[in-house]
């Protein structure tokens, strides 16, 4: 191969990049490693991890191949106007059957703010379909609402796997969506699949389909989805976004210095408040180590105005979280920015120019922040959310001990605001230290049992969630009589009172894992515990959870019928009336790692 | 059954942990995703308790590693708009809400002096006419996750054309009612006013909507290291293969410049430094092209690099590098960036006269940027944001020294163990956490020369880790295997039971205390020691082969029965515990039994001698009709003579000749056995004179204990 004369110098190396991959670097490095090997943990396949064929739980095995045939099934709706039934060869038992898959009878159980929501009466009845020509017919009538679009988009999710004689049963969330002309439409079904069990090497049969939820959402709008990007628009003449925030971390992890504090993770947050005073909310974006932190003001036009380096809020140091407060009660808003390895409190001058008055250490490893006058003595004071302490040695994290209940991570800090930028850990004095070495990611104030004074709810990864009572600016951890323990991998936290009965309900982020629902509903999973036991690894992987406040200081879990639990890998969940409509809605920021392969673990 | 020194085994769920996280970060750090791409997440509440998803049509499910959301109405259109804050690019969106007049709204800012100006933790209620029940809003300051919204609090009102209430419950404990608050409008709430003031905001903005992909990265790449970094010792060849060691103390800078022959960035890159010659010799720098011509690649070979550089009459010293020099260099780079992607050429590296790394520049270098970071070279150990971050900001920290346990571990095992003690050598005086991970790095070293055999050099290291850690059961541990191997067995049960007393379920170090109560022939504490390995590793196949082995060695064939079979249990494979496990069955007089586990065996490892020996006595001369079986037993005695032709070998292959009735050939085999044998062994000399008269009266050889 030749290396083009008149290439621009990035195309050629990163065509010689490619060349490398197999002459400067790996030989040479795979060499040396051949050379000696340590045992144990230094030693390394990635195949053995990510490969279910590996791992000895073949319904794993079988629901990657389950998983396979579904998609190709659903992918016919790429093209709602191209349907065949050639797609189906090598995918339906002989014996295959089914209902309708877009039941009959869908009436709108929900209209406001312009988006139509339909269900059916019933999901039974209807027509029966039999074979490859059965099938298509289904599925073109699932697929008749998208006649006028050109294309449409269908994804799987398959949680759950159950063995019986010969046969096995998937359940799996499917969901397609389309542009039509005038607005947009999803199609959600939970569809419980029958299989044969094929013999060793060959994909399994669709043997039926049952369906088990089925609703469709549209939104009507010559926009055509209820929001729209306007990022380049309001930022879009700023050096920095073009130079910075651009770029997703990835680009940064390869061509910076790790030592400048850069967190692979990336978990950057943000803070919204009117920083200049003139009336329009402004945008203060955390960023990660090396990179400095943005403010941008908004323009009597709606557009934005990196002013990061003249507000003296360019900081470079790995940032979290931020917050706009009036810490001094002077009618401006004063920003906190947790950048590592300390709070920083800065003072604004009313025209958002900052001036640093303080700094103090608040643990290691902090993430959320929130304020709140807890003790009522008229200044904001804050709660500080910190995930581990240094005293740890691991790279990543220490064990979680135990897994679904640990309680060796971070302590978290209550800041007694003292006036005059001076603050103290009343963590103790507030009786805060109760519980509090958990592996917290965020918390919220809010007076869920509507006594007059702020309690805070604390969402832990790996295991029990606090819900502190406040009792006069004392606290008590109550959150196993309240039944809001949730036992999960807390990483949000949200407050809203969804069904107008004047009593907060709370929304928790946790993490979906359809691999993990899966392989925890197994007879095989853990055979030697318990069924409570083995319940509490079955919440660990099922996602998030609403619980509505029984307005006695109980609360009540109602994510499976509230139909909420499948946010995915969720870091921040927020309450927001998105639609007008007078009832809470909920935002779900999820989504963990995406890098350069595209295999995902 | 001895053990080799090593790191201990995943023993406890701690380990099994921690060792998952490690290879789930290694993958990531090599570009691996996980959960990655997936769809942020929307749902609509349809009336209180029920949700309705609509994420797709949200327009809000981007694949981004979402974060952190900020709700808003930025455009001021009376509905929340939405910034997300996301780990891949664009790290930040602002989505307009186009509900756009379909339901009306209204928002409320609050005002105090008597409470915290801004009231927040304050709750608005509201009633509008047409909507079932409360509103309730509280004022939150920091929710969800590493996110703040609005301070203005949002309403929707669907079709409601009146607000018949508007309350607000301040946190000083008084409710005050405001009037005077219509739809579609924003107004301040001032405590103590009962009057809502209507703002008259700037008006709604119009901005253009369009989808921002993220931006994309190219491979070229100015890195500007925050710490220096301490280079391991390098050598370069010369172009007719002479190792020189590579030496940075004549040159205020070196730029050690990796490049190949047909590679033409690299060629116009050493142009520009040839032409810029008298530049770099007045900024006291000197660059030092490496070719990698050959070296894992046949497109061209060191002649060639040779060649070019004569071509290009190359001012300064120039040579080829080495696999060995590639390889420190690569994990030099990946202790810099926390993502391993591997470097193209050219790269160059800017080096100090200390051997300290300043900078590698990936893909060619401008003379103008080398001359630049060359101008301020660091003059201390310690790290400067200013020159690293690629965007200028404001700090109020340096970044640290910087730590070399990883580094030592990596070279340690890509087998530079010199380089590895050198980066742990420069690791004294390192803060707390530092200090215990060179500590684990020290075990393994030790681990490294217990491996090749310098046992001294191994108690060494981990005498010298205990000092810096002394709670590390690990370096007891592995002490305690160096006496035992050593026999000294005072010493090895002393450091064994120390590992046990800091982790009491360290199944490995149960498993050696055992091995070395053998030696101290204490049987019964070793039998001990076994069981406590078993009890938190029921499981492990070899504990139990062990036990088993002492068992009968104690005369408890029972027992040794019990655990042979447990271990075959864990772990089938294992041909010597097959074996073990027939020795004992015929111990007992249970053949039968034996017969499946010497089959596996010999199935599993068909010249296994000691198991084939047993079967062919039981194929030939078993005293159980059933379990005979001559034409096997000929062919397994056949089989075994081709290896081995000995007086034994020979009489067995006599005793499967008769059971197949071939006595004459029974009894030349015989003879040529008694002959080979000699006068050497009495006992077997009387075993062939006995099974000669038996083939001599056509009678087959019956073995007593088969």
């Amino acid at each position: 191969m030749e290396v083009s004369k008149t290439g621009t110098p990035e195309k050629t190396v990163a065509r010689i990049l490619v060349f490398c991959l197999a002459s400067l670097l790996f030989s040479p490095v795979l060499a040396f490693q051949n050379t000696e090997k340590l045992p144990g943990a230094l030693d390394f396949d990635p195949k053995s991890i990510d490969n279910p064929h590996a791992d000895g739980w073949n319904t794993e095995v079988l629901s990657e191949d389950a998983k396979k045939q579904l998609k190709k099934l659903v992918h016919i709706l790429d093209h709602p106007n191209a349907m065949k039934a050639d797609v189906f060869k090598g995918l339906l038992d002989p014996e295959f059957s089914t209902g309708p898959v877009r039941p009959d009878g869908l009436e709108n159980v929900y209209e406001g703010g312009g988006i139509v929501v339909r269900r059916p009466k019933s999901l039974n009845g209807g027509q029966t379909y039999k074979g490859a020509e059965g099938l298509l017919q289904a599925m073109k009538a699932l697929a008749a609402p998208y006649a006028t679009a050109p294309e449409a988009r269908a994804a799987v999710k398959l949680f759950r796997i159950k063995m019986e004689d010969g046969s096995f049963t998937t359940k799996s969330y499917v969901e397609t969506h389309a542009d039509l002309d005038d607005g947009s439409l999803q199609q959600n079904a939970l569809w419980r699949c029958r299989w044969r069990v094929p013999q060793p090497g060959k994909k399994p049969k669709l043997m039926g389909i049952s369906l088990e939820a089925y609703e469709e959402t549209r939104v009507t709008n010559p926009k055509g989805m209820l929001f729209s990007e306007v990022t380049e628009a309001v930022l879009g003449a700023n050096p920095s976004f073009k130079q910075q925030i651009a770029y997703g971390v990835n680009h940064w992890l390869t061509r910076l210095d790790g030592m400048l504090g850069l967190d692979f993770n990336a978990y950057q947050g943000l803070a919204v408040g009117d920083a200049n005073g003139d009336g329009l909310d402004d945008v203060y974006i955390c960023q990660n180590g090396g990179l400095p932190n943005r403010l941008y003001l908004q323009n009597p036009d709606g557009t934005a105005t990196d002013v990061s380096e003249r507000a003296g809020v360019d900081w470079l140091e790995l940032t979290r979280s931020a917050l706009f407060l009036d810490l001094d009660n002077d009618g401006d808003q004063d920003l906190v920015v947790a950048a590592k390895p300390q709070l920083l409190f800065l003072e604004n001058d009313g025209r958002a120019r900052f001036t640093l008055r303080n700094r103090i250490s608040a643990g290691d490893d902090v993430y959320s922040i929130t304020a709140a006058d807890y003790d009522k003595d008229r200044d904001l004071d804050l709660y500080i959310c910190n995930y581990r302490d240094q005293n740890d040695l691991s790279d990543v994290i220490p064990t979680p001990i135990p897994y679904h209940n640990a309680n060796n991570g971070g302590r978290n800090r209550l800041l007694n605001n003292l006036g005059n930028w001076k603050f103290e850990d009343g963590t103790a004095a507030a009786g805060l230290d109760e519980q509090n070495t958990r592996f917290t990611f965020a918390a919220s104030w809010e007076d869920f049992d509507n006594d007059g004074d702020l309690d805070l709810y604390v969402a832990n990864d790996f295991g029990h969630n606090n819900l502190y009572r406040n009792d006069g600016g004392r606290f008590r951890d109550i959150a196993p009589e309240a039944g809001l323990t949730d036992s999960s991998f807390g990483m949000g936290v949200t407050w809203a009172d969804v069904n107008r009965d004047g009593h907060m309900d709370v929304y928790v982020s946790n993490m979906f894992s359809a691999a993990g629902s899966r392989v925890t509903t197994q007879e095989k999973f853990k055979p030697n515990q318990n069924q409570a036991s083995r319940a509490r690894y079955q919440r660990l992987a099922k996602g998030n959870s609403l619980f509505l406040n029984n307005g006695d200081g109980s609360f009540k879990d109602i994510s499976d019928e509230a139909a909420v639990t499948m946010g995915r890998w969720s870091w921040s969940s927020n309450f927001a009336d998105l639609n007008n409509d007078g009832w809470e809605d909920i935002m779900v920021a999820n989504g963990y790692i995406t890098s350069y392969l595209t295999a995902d673990l | 059954m001895s053990q080799s020194p090593e790191e201990e085994r995943s023993v406890t769920s701690q380990d099994r942990f921690r060792r998952s996280i490690r290879d789930l970060n290694k993958m990531l750090r090599n570009g691996s995703s996980l959960s990655g791409r997936e769809r942020n997440r929307c749902f609509l509440n349809t009336g209180g308790t029920r949700f309705a998803n609509i994420s797709s049509i949200s327009g809000l499910d981007y694949p981004d590693d979402a974060r952190a959301v900020g709700l808003v109405d930025w455009d001021g259109d009376g509905d929340l708009d939405m910034w997300l804050v996301n780990r891949t690019g664009p790290q930040a969106r602002l989505m307009r809400n186009n509900t756009d007049g379909q339901g009306r709204y209204v928002s409320f800012r609050l005002r105090s002096d008597k409470v915290n100006r801004d009231g927040i933790g304050a709750r608005v209620q509201l009633t509008a006419e047409g909507i079932d029940g409360i509103q309730t809003r509280t004022l939150h300051a920091g929710d969800g996750f590493a996110s703040q919204t609005s301070k203005w609090l949002h309403f929707g009102l669907g079709d409601a054309g009146k607000i018949t209430s508007v309350r607000v419950w301040w946190p000083d404990g008084q409710w005050e009612e405001f009037s005077g608050a219509g739809v579609d409008a924003r107004y301040l709430l001032v405590q103590g006013s009962g009057k809502a003031q209507r703002q008259t905001p700037r008006g709604a903005v119009s901005l253009a909507a369009k989808t921002v992909p993220a931006a994309k990265s190219s491979d070229q790449a100015r890195t500007h290291l925050a710490t220096p970094l301490q280079l391991p010792a390098l050598s370069w060849k010369t172009h007719d293969n002479k190792e020189q060691a590579l030496d940075f103390s004549a040159y205020k800078g070196t730029l050690v410049n990796l490049w190949a022959s047909w590679c033409q960035p690299c060629l116009k890159e050493l142009a520009a430094f040839t032409k810029g010659k008298d530049q770099l010799q007045a900024a006291g720098l000197t660059v030092l092209p490496l070719s990698v011509d050959g070296l894992g690649d046949k497109r061209s070979d060191q002649a060639s690099a040779l060649r070019t550089m004569k071509r290009l009459r190359f001012p300064f010293q120039h040579g080829l590098a080495t696999t060995e020099l590639l390889g420190k260099l690569e994990i030099a780079a990946q202790e810099v960036y926390p993502m391993n992607l591997s470097l193209p050429v050219p790269t160059s590296l800017l080096v100090d006269r200390r051997g300290q790394l300043v900078a590698i520049y990936k893909g060619p270098v401008e003379l103008d940027t080398l001359l630049a970071d060359a101008s301020k070279l660091l003059k201390g150990n310690t790290g400067d944001y200013a020159a690293a971050a690629p965007l200028s900001g404001r700090a109020y920290t340096r970044p640290g020294r910087r730590a070399y346990a990883k580094l030592a571990q990596e070279m340690l095992r890509a087998g530079f163990r010199d380089d590895a003690m050198a980066y742990l050598d420069r690791m004294s005086g390192m803060p707390g956490g530092e200090s215990v991970k060179s500590a684990d790095v020290l075990v393994n070293t030790g681990i490294s020369f217990a491996k090749t055999g310098e046992w001294d050099k191994a108690e060494a290291q981990f005498r010298r880790s205990l000092k810096l850690n002394p709670d590390q059961e690990k370096a007891y541990y592995n002490l305690g295997l160096v006496y035992k191997d050593k026999k000294e067995w005072d010493s090895a049960e002393q450091h064994l039971r120390k590992a046990l007393e800091l982790q009491p379920d360290y199944t490995q170090a149960w498993f050696g205390l055992a091995e070395v109560l053998i030696g101290k022939k204490d049987r019964n504490g070793a039998l001990a020691a076994y069981r406590k390995a078993l009890e938190f590793d029921p499981f492990n196949g070899r504990f139990h082969n062990s036990l088993a082995i002492a068992l009968a060695g104690g005369g408890d064939m029972d027992g040794a029965v019990d655990h042979f079979e447990k271990s075959i249990r864990y772990r089938p494979d294992s041909v010597r515990t097959r074996f073990n496990l027939s020795r004992a069955y015929i111990q007992q007089g249970r053949v039968a039994d034996a017969v499946p586990h010497l089959d596996a065996a010999l199935k599993l490892q068909p010249d296994m001698a000691p198991a084939r020996r047993e079967l062919i006595w039981i194929l030939a001369a078993s005293r159980n009709a059933d379990l005979r079986n001559g034409t096997r037993a000929l062919e397994l005695a056949e089989a075994q003579i081709k290896q081995t032709r000995n007086p034994l070998t020979l009489q067995q292959l006599a005793a499967a000749q008769a059971e197949t009735g071939r006595f004459d050939a029974a009894l030349a085999t015989t003879e040529e056995a008694i002959r080979l044998a000699g006068n050497k062994d009495p006992r077997i000399i009387s075993q062939l004179r006995y099974t000669q008269k038996r083939y001599q009266n056509q009678q087959p050889f019956r073995h007593p204990k088969y």
